[in-house]
């Protein structure tokens, strides 16, 4: 019986305790013990104390005699990052304001329906619209995030995004304009960079801004780990999608300044391995900043198959280019003026087996890195294939012609690199010489007789001695 | 003073430069690479014998033989008959050693410098590979300075562009301004022969007893490039004057352009020979290319070989070819790219009168390739190559297949098979060659180089010259790469690409 009346007991307190939850608080019931507001919420009058009151505070009428005993543990300070102050509110209104000015008639139950709409502080502070005003100052209400210390990282999470983030380039460039539009076309700084404080911190821009440090909108801002909950990518800009953009985004009006908003030294030397200062211009790579956009080394446009032997002309034209990426060493991995290597290079392997149609097209001079005398001549005649001295008419090397000795000036003139290779000189003066031999003149058509005679008189005199044709 | 004794002089006085800036400087950074080869190879020329007229004997058609079979040929009034037989199998085996070294960071800032220098030699038994008398050269030493606007260097130095490689013992001056858009040089000394580090004075070139100069060219050039906003453009001077007579010895002049039409990507160059009065080498391309489907390049090329006046053959007028080619390479797929490429040319008029010797007047080429590489470890290729031309062509074709089993280790195996018949010549040869290659990064700074190839070759003649022989090839290279701090002021970045991580 003495169990049975205690749970009736039990049963009727929770019955009677519950209508003093918070949400059914009777502000206006309380109104008529306390007609001030101050009276309970005595953190309006100074800043910094309690704004709502204490379960004690409750209790003095809430004790189970004068009035029902409350089960209510306190009211947990708001997670918020709004920077408002009833004081500095009041003192600013004058002592004009008066708490129903924003927070309206007190009627009815619950403890939160009086908290002003953001639309009620914009009436006073001429913000035409709360939130999605792309002049929308923040700050003036809002803590900066690194600030707003009471907000969890989920909080920040949940912050939706402003309208003007959705416009098209807004991640890109977009906000960069904006800004530099609020700063009057000068460089932002920390006033233009304040309303995005309250959603974001250093951490957040430093995702693409690896020049952060450097950059004062960014560097006013504080450090906020939570700010990385809001997670972003940077997108290729469309100028590097552009044809050529490879080779031409040395010189061709990009700044460096432009580059250093993505990338660090680091993402230049992984191409520029051979000219590291081409990335003076821009930051290292450093704990206060991220490693920047990284990007793929690739060939450029120009190297196509078979630019291996072609890339000549272009390789002369703009060494810059090629040093961009290449070490000169590289090059003389091949280009050697010495080219008798133990070891295969530059040709094909069991090329010395079938050089000699690449000798006669001649697609490359072999005469850049093989001296005729000392590289082919030597090897021939060891080959048994340079002439013999004694026997010129008889030898008939080239059997494939009957008549080639009478008959070679064709052949002479079209590969004379390749007669050169076997013959000496006085091979061709036995014939063709104005002084000894059978006078038959080497000349062909456009020989400039008196260019040569005056650049190089002593070569004339091999054939001609000193009586030189047309000159005294 | 013999070439090498300068050679060996010069490099002594540069380590002798580069001890005292270590000692200088706190901590001299510098980098070596040492290459060494060894390769044993076998070739068989040709051998000139003779009979006398009398043994000569004649075939149904008047033809005329050796007993044993050779065609000879037998001038008139000759008592001898002339023929030549299959030489002897030739091994050569040569070892070649180079050593590249630089240095910085040597107490002044900016200075840096450079020896590279090479010996050779061949212990085979019956054959000399060229370039091993003499045994060392210097290829470069110098020392250079280099600021942001001027780079001054002095001694030994080449200089690879559109002239081939300039040689020279002397000075290069260089200097730079709008940001590294417009540069110009000069340089100057007395200049080394082309294709080799060895002066035109050395006995070493003259290998058929010619003339030879009795002193080096004085070397006299002049260099200015400039990027502009639509091309980069150079242009090249260059005259030797032989001393002793006061003549040239060369003067040549010589432009190129690299620029950009639209989409198309155009270069072109040309020089000029300024000592003969004529028109050189040019080239124009343009290439365009789909991003990585397809690239697409034509151009035109005009080739004219080029003599030095120092010898008389330029006075023998050789006439330049003209070439026109395009080429086309695919690769819509990931793991096949495809390649071609075609070029036509055409001889200039010889002016000859004596239509004895009948010549091809144009030649052709042709070159196909394909390359499938299913994943980052194999690769299978195969191409065709035909070339129809005057003097010599070739047709076939070779394949290979490559796998690299780990990043320090790439393996191969090669095949190819071709005929090249020469014109001038009654031999009409097959070849056939099948090897494999062994490249090892044993450690981050050595590498290993094997090769190993038989060759088969076929001298098709319708006589006892007939030759079919075989010879197996070898080389072996070793390449050690040091460096004072292989990461110091080196990009982390830069450690990271992969082809920088084992030793080139």
């Amino acid at each position: 019986m003495r169990t049975a009346m205690r749970i009736l007991l039990a049963c009727l307190f929770v019955t009677v305790a519950a209508p003093i939850a918070r949400a059914e608080f009777d502000h206006e019931f309380h109104l008529d013990f306390f007609p001030e507001c101050e009276a309970c919420h005595r953190g309006v009058e100074q800043a910094g104390t309690a704004m709502f009151p204490s379960p004690d505070q409750c209790r003095a009428c809430h004790d189970g005699d004068t009035a029902d005993e409350i089960d209510w543990a306190g009211r947990q300070p708001s997670r918020t990052n709004l920077k408002f102050t009833h004081p500095q509110h009041q003192e600013d209104s004058g002592d004009a304001a008066t708490c129903t000015d924003c927070h309206g008639p007190v009627s009815g139950k619950g403890s939160t329906n009086f908290r002003p709409a953001a639309s009620r502080c914009a009436d006073c502070h001429d913000v035409e619209e709360h939130f999605d005003s792309a002049e929308a100052d923040c700050a003036m209400c809002h803590l900066p995030l690194w600030k707003a210390t009471s907000l969890t990282r989920e909080d920040v999470a949940a912050f939706d995004p402003p309208a003007t983030h959705a416009e098209d380039g807004f991640a890109q460039g977009g906000h960069g304009a904006w800004m530099r539009e609020a700063a009057g076309g000068e460089m932002p700084g920390a006033k233009e960079s304040a309303s995005c404080a309250v959603c974001h911190a250093k951490e957040f821009c430093s995702q693409c801004h690896v020049n952060g440090p450097e950059t004062p909108a960014i560097a006013a801002l504080g450090s906020d780990p939570r700010s990385l909950v809001n997670q972003t990518w940077l997108a290729v800009p469309s100028s590097h999608q552009a044809d050529r953009f490879l080779e031409a985004h040395g010189h061709d009006g990009f700044s460096t300044n432009q580059c250093a908003t993505c990338h660090t030294r680091e993402s230049c030397w992984v191409c520029h391995a051979a000219t590291p200062a081409v990335a003076n211009g821009l930051f290292g790579a450093s704990p206060d900043r991220g490693v920047g956009a990284q990007p793929t080394r690739h060939k450029p446009d120009s190297h196509v198959p078979g630019f291996g032997t072609s890339h000549g002309p272009l390789a002369t034209a703009a060494p810059q280019n090629c040093a961009a990426c290449h070490d000169r060493s590289e090059c003389l991995d091949c280009h050697r003026p010495e080219g008798s290597s133990a070891s295969p290079g530059f040709h094909p392997a069991g090329f010395l087996a079938r050089h000699p149609v690449e000798a006669y097209a001649r697609e490359t001079s072999c005469a850049e890195c093989h001296h005729p005398r000392e590289f082919c001549a030597s090897c021939h005649e060891q080959s048994g294939l340079t002439r013999q001295r004694d026997s010129l008419l008889g030898a008939g090397f080239h059997d494939g012609q009957r008549t080639f000795l009478f008959g070679h000036g064709d052949a002479a003139r079209r590969h004379l690199e390749s007669c050169v290779s076997c013959h000496a000189e006085s091979d061709c003066l036995t014939c063709h010489s104005a002084r000894q031999g059978r006078g038959f003149n080497p000349h062909g058509p456009g020989f400039d007789a008196a260019r040569l005679a005056e650049k190089a008189p002593q070569m004339c005199t091999v054939c001609h001695g000193l009586a030189i044709p047309g000159r005294q | 003073m013999t070439n090498c004794r300068r050679g060996r002089r010069a490099l002594f006085a540069i380590v002798l430069l580069l001890a005292g800036g270590s000692t200088a400087a706190a901590s001299p950074d510098w980098s070596v690479r040492w290459h060494s080869a060894a390769r044993t190879t076998e070739f068989r020329g040709v051998e000139l014998d003779s009979i006398p007229v009398a043994d000569a004997v004649a075939d149904a058609d008047g033809r005329l033989f050796t007993p044993d079979g050779y065609a000879v040929r037998c001038p008139a009034g000759s008592a001898w008959c002339y023929f030549y037989r299959a030489g002897d199998v030739e091994r050569s085996s040569p070892i070649t050693s180079e050593l590249d070294v630089s240095a910085w960071r040597l107490g002044v800032p900016g200075l840096r410098a450079k020896v590279s220098a090479r010996a050779a030699g061949d212990p085979g038994d019956t054959a000399v590979w060229p370039g091993t008398d003499p045994a060392f050269r210097l290829r470069e030493g110098y020392l250079e300075w280099a600021h942001e606007f001027v780079e001054i260097r002095g001694g030994r130095q080449f200089d690879p562009g559109r002239f081939g490689f300039i040689q020279w013992d002397g000075g290069r001056l260089r200097v730079q301004g709008w940001n590294g858009r417009a540069s110009a040089a000069v340089y100057g000394g007395l200049g080394l022969a082309r294709g080799t580090s060895l002066s035109a004075t050395d006995p070493a070139l003259d290998v058929l007893d010619e003339f030879r100069p009795a002193d080096r060219q004085r070397v006299l050039g002049f260099e200015a490039a400039g990027v502009l906003p639509c091309a980069n453009v150079r242009a090249q001077y260059l005259r030797e004057i032989d001393p002793r007579a006061e003549d040239f010895v060369t003067e040549r002049f010589g432009a190129e352009l690299d620029t950009r039409v639209g989409p198309v990507t155009v270069n072109a160059g040309s020089d000029w020979d300024l000592a003969f009065g004529e028109w050189g080498t040019a080239e124009i391309d343009a290439t365009w290319r789909a991003h990585r489907l397809a690239a697409v390049s034509a151009g035109a090329r005009r080739y004219r070989p080029f003599f030095d006046l120092w010898t008389v053959w330029g006075a023998f007028s050789p006439v330049p070819y003209k070439a026109t080619h395009a080429s086309l390479a695919l690769g819509p797929w990931r793991t096949l790219t495809a390649n071609g490429r075609f070029e036509h040319w055409t001889w200039d008029d010889t002016g000859t009168t004596i239509p004895l010797v009948v010549t091809e007047d144009d030649g052709k080429r042709f070159e196909g390739r394909l390359a499938w590489r299913p994943d980052d470890r194999w690769t299978v290729t195969g191409g065709l190559q035909r070339v129809e031309n005057a003097g010599a062509s070739i047709w076939g074709g070779d394949g290979s297949v490559g796998y690299r089993p780990a990043e320090t280790l790439d393996l191969s195996l090669d095949f190819g098979r071709w005929d090249r018949p020469i014109e001038l010549r009654y031999d009409d040869a097959e070849l056939t060659t099948w090897g494999g290659s062994v490249r090892w990064a044993a450690a981050p700074a050595v590498r290993f180089d094997l090769a190993l190839r038989h060759l088969d070759e076929v001298r098709d003649r319708p006589d006892a010259s007939r030759v079919d022989w075989g010879t197996w090839n070898a080389s072996l290279g070793l390449t050690v790469q040091l460096d004072s701090d292989r990461t110091r002021g080196v990009p982390p970045a830069v450690l990271r690409i992969p082809e920088r991580q084992v030793p080139r």
